[in-house]
């Protein structure tokens, strides 16, 4: 088992309830759309039971176990989401709190994100050749900055650096220049894993 | 409020519909319908729906998960769907907004509201509502406040986002091909 984590790169155990926390808020805020009411706190707690805030909790705890070093039980934790919710975010990638994924199926993500990112279904966000779980983020990963909306089907690939408060809509394909001649095996890949 | 007698109904019209549908297909009924994933995710979004719409919300999440579990099919308890109800293959179907009645859905279908326009036209802020007998195909996608009419039939890999009229036919935009070898 890698256990080369620094004590630099791990994530506290409090950064992952606090992330958990603001995923919450982010699908309160959403809920109140069609709610029109605020909600208290034992509603909050039920929202733990949603398959949206079960994904990012999921992940959360596998890039925990993950930047500790505990790599094979970060993988088996990331199955057992690929399984529950059927989307695949790997235990490496860096996403900030706020993480919203109304609808789960179909969401590849192997990059790095900021606060507030949110993936619709069927998104992926992935290096030309995506790498198995137990690995780190390849530095061809897309980095997205905080505030970056993944539109419902849209595919991201290769080296680029998508600044803060992007919209990508839906179907849109964005695609590095180097990353053009891989980026059929490369979506084969994420069907296969 | 939705009543159980309206949820058995519903839930008739859907077994009606995948019974004639398979009869189509392989020739003869389907003996266990309990096992076919078509009627287990029509059949847990019923129950799901009915108890959401009762107060029992957790119970409503609870079988909106179990349907996400088995049959990869994502439709939330708040979601309204016409009874009739067709999902031949329901992997990867994620349906929001409201529905009437015999509508038919294939796989890898999205349905639901885009994260700009927020106006609620009867479904839901930002949700579309789709007609009677609406017929939507393999990997297309509606996306945000629309109205598709009655009839409509949408073609496999359309995006949708403007209005359908009743009984229009939607085909895709032809994208262009890289052909040759020394393509880019």
């Amino acid at each position: 088992m890698a256990r080369e984590a620094t004590a630099a790169s791990r994530t506290r155990l409090r950064d992952v309830c606090l992330g958990v926390n603001r995923d919450i808020e982010r699908l309160v805020e959403y809920a109140a759309d069609f709610s029109g009411r605020r909600l208290g706190p034992l509603r909050r707690l039920s929202f733990l039971l949603m398959p949206p805030i079960q994904c990012a909790l999921l992940y959360r705890l596998s890039h925990w176990l993950h930047s500790h070093g505990r790599r094979g039980l970060a993988c088996q934790l990331a199955r057992v989401n690929y399984v529950l919710h059927k989307s695949a975010i790997s235990p490496a990638a860096r996403i900030g709190p706020g993480l919203y994924v109304p609808h789960t199926v179909g969401v590849v993500f192997q990059a790095h994100a900021g606060d507030n990112l949110t993936l619709y279904a069927w998104s992926k966000v992935v290096p030309p050749v995506i790498r198995h779980w137990d690995g780190e983020v390849p530095g061809d990963a897309p980095r997205l900055g905080s505030g970056v909306t993944v539109g419902v089907g849209t595919v991201v690939v290769g080296p680029i650096t998508v600044p803060d408060g992007t919209h990508l809509r839906a179907c849109s394909v964005l695609m590095a220049p180097a990353a053009t001649n891989t980026a059929g095996a490369s979506l084969h890949a994420a069907e296969d894993a | 409020m939705i009543t159980w007698s309206e949820t058995q109904t519903r839930l008739r019209a859907d077994r009606q519909r995948l019974v004639e549908h398979l009869a189509a297909e392989q020739g003869e009924p389907q003996r266990f319908l309990a096992l076919h994933p078509s009627y287990q995710a029509v059949f847990f979004h019923r129950l799901s729906f009915y108890f959401f719409d009762h107060g029992h919300r957790l119970v409503g999440r609870f079988f909106w998960h179990i349907n996400l579990l088995l049959t990869g099919c994502d439709i939330p308890p708040r979601c309204d769907l016409g009874g009739g109800l067709l999902l031949p293959v329901p992997l990867a179907v994620t349906l929001v907004g409201r529905f009437g009645r015999n509508c038919t859905v294939h796989a890898h279908v999205g349905v639901g509201g885009g994260s700009r326009r927020r106006d609620d036209i009867g479904a839901g802020p930002g949700l579309p509502v789709i007609g009677d007998g609406v017929e939507i195909g393999l990997n297309s996608l509606v996306v945000g406040p629309v109205r598709i009419g009655d009839g409509a039939h949408i073609g496999p890999g359309c995006l949708v986002t403007r209005d359908v009229p009743a009984g229009a036919e939607v085909v895709p935009v032809p994208r262009p091909t890289s052909g040759g070898s020394d393509g880019p």
